[in-house]
């Protein structure tokens, strides 16, 4: 009766431990898939003022880190706070009502600076 | 036929082409200071913009003639729209339409029967009305605008053309340097049409134009957002 006991007791806690191992692979997995830059293509920005509206709307978001616009390559890249994004209608509601037009959204787990010096060495 | 008439429409507004090439409206939730000296005007503006297609704020000019005999001074609370915006992968259109209502006030030297110079005097209520347009790349620059003041004692309107070029692509981080010709055409106070030049620079939330006019007449505009 004991020993059925016991098995059941290590049993459970085999089980409780397999869940918490599985939970924490997941939240680990999901915490190493989340993007670490949003990559914005817009239409319409040709100056500094139209940048500078942008820059500022995307800085509003708790999960921006940084912000960088390129008018060269007409792109604005958003580096995410660790764990954090923002949703894909939260980006274009942010480019349309700024008044651009919004090409696509782009999510990269590159650094945002290795993404950043690779648009500023596309300068000519 | 289409491109031409297009073309001939395009030329057509730009002749009919005012003061200030600044834009009303910069950017949602932003608020823009515009600040421009010449010898015929002064004029102050500052507007908030609590979405991207309007703004509302308050402006105030003096416009003198030439001779300096006549003198308006506005004071008035305008509203701007952004009409249309046409946004291209490397072009922006924008169509501002501004409409403005405030007090006048007017003096005018005189000279009576006698030879006596006397100043006369008259204040009241003014409305204003501002169409301007313009269309930008990273290195052409192109924008009209037709300035109307109108109050019982008088009508002042000024239609302007700019054309400038920028001899490199500016990117958000430089300072944009452009060369812009005008021409002004000058109705009530002063019949007459103007030309100038000036050089614009801008970086970040600054935008500084310095130039002149025709007859060594210098012109300074400055525009700051936040």
């Amino acid at each position: 009766m004991a020993m059925i006991r016991t098995t059941r007791t290590l049993s459970t806690g085999f089980s409780q431990a397999l869940a918490g191992f599985i939970a924490a692979a997941c939240f680990a997995g999901s915490a190493l898939a989340a993007p670490k830059t949003i990559r914005i293509d817009i239409d319409g920005l040709v100056c500094a003022f139209c940048a500078q509206g942008i820059e500022k709307k995307l800085k509003k978001h708790a999960a921006t880190d940084k912000v960088f616009v390129s008018l060269e390559q007409k792109v604005v890249l958003v580096k995410l706070k660790e764990g954090q994004d923002i949703a894909d209608d939260k980006v274009k509601a942010d480019i349309t009502d700024a008044g651009y037009a919004l090409r696509g959204i782009v999510r990269r787990d590159e650094a945002f600076e290795k993404l950043r010096d690779d648009i500023k060495a596309k300068k000519p | 036929v289409d491109k031409v008439s297009l073309v001939a429409l395009g030329a057509a507004i730009a002749c009919v082409a005012a003061p200030l090439a600044g834009k009303p409206i910069a950017f949602a939730d932003g608020t823009t200071t515009m600040v421009e000296l010449d010898s015929n005007t002064r004029e102050a503006q500052a507007f908030y913009a609590p979405r991207h297609w309007w703004s509302l704020g308050f402006a105030a000019a003096r416009m003198q003639d030439d001779a300096r005999t006549k003198r308006h001074d506005v004071e008035y609370a305008q509203v701007n729209f952004l009409v249309r915006r046409w946004n291209f992968e490397h072009a922006q259109g924008n169509l501002f339409v501004s409409a403005g209502v405030g007090s006048a006030q007017t003096r005018e030297a005189m000279r009576d029967r006698n030879g006596i110079e006397r100043e006369q005097r008259w204040r009241g209520g003014v409305r204003r009305l501002t169409v301007q347009g313009d269309y930008e790349t990273r290195t052409f620059y192109t924008s009209f605008k037709s300035d109307l003041h109108r109050a019982s004692r008088f009508i002042d309107r000024a239609d302007q053309a700019q054309i400038g070029f920028s001899p490199r692509a500016h990117d958000y981080d430089d300072l944009a340097v452009w060369f812009v010709g005008q021409v002004r055409k000058y109705r009530g106070m002063d019949d007459k049409t103007e030309g100038g030049a000036f050089v614009r620079l801008f970086r970040g939330p600054f935008w500084v134009e310095i130039g002149a006019a025709e007859r060594r007449k210098g012109t300074f505009m400055m525009m700051y957002n936040f």
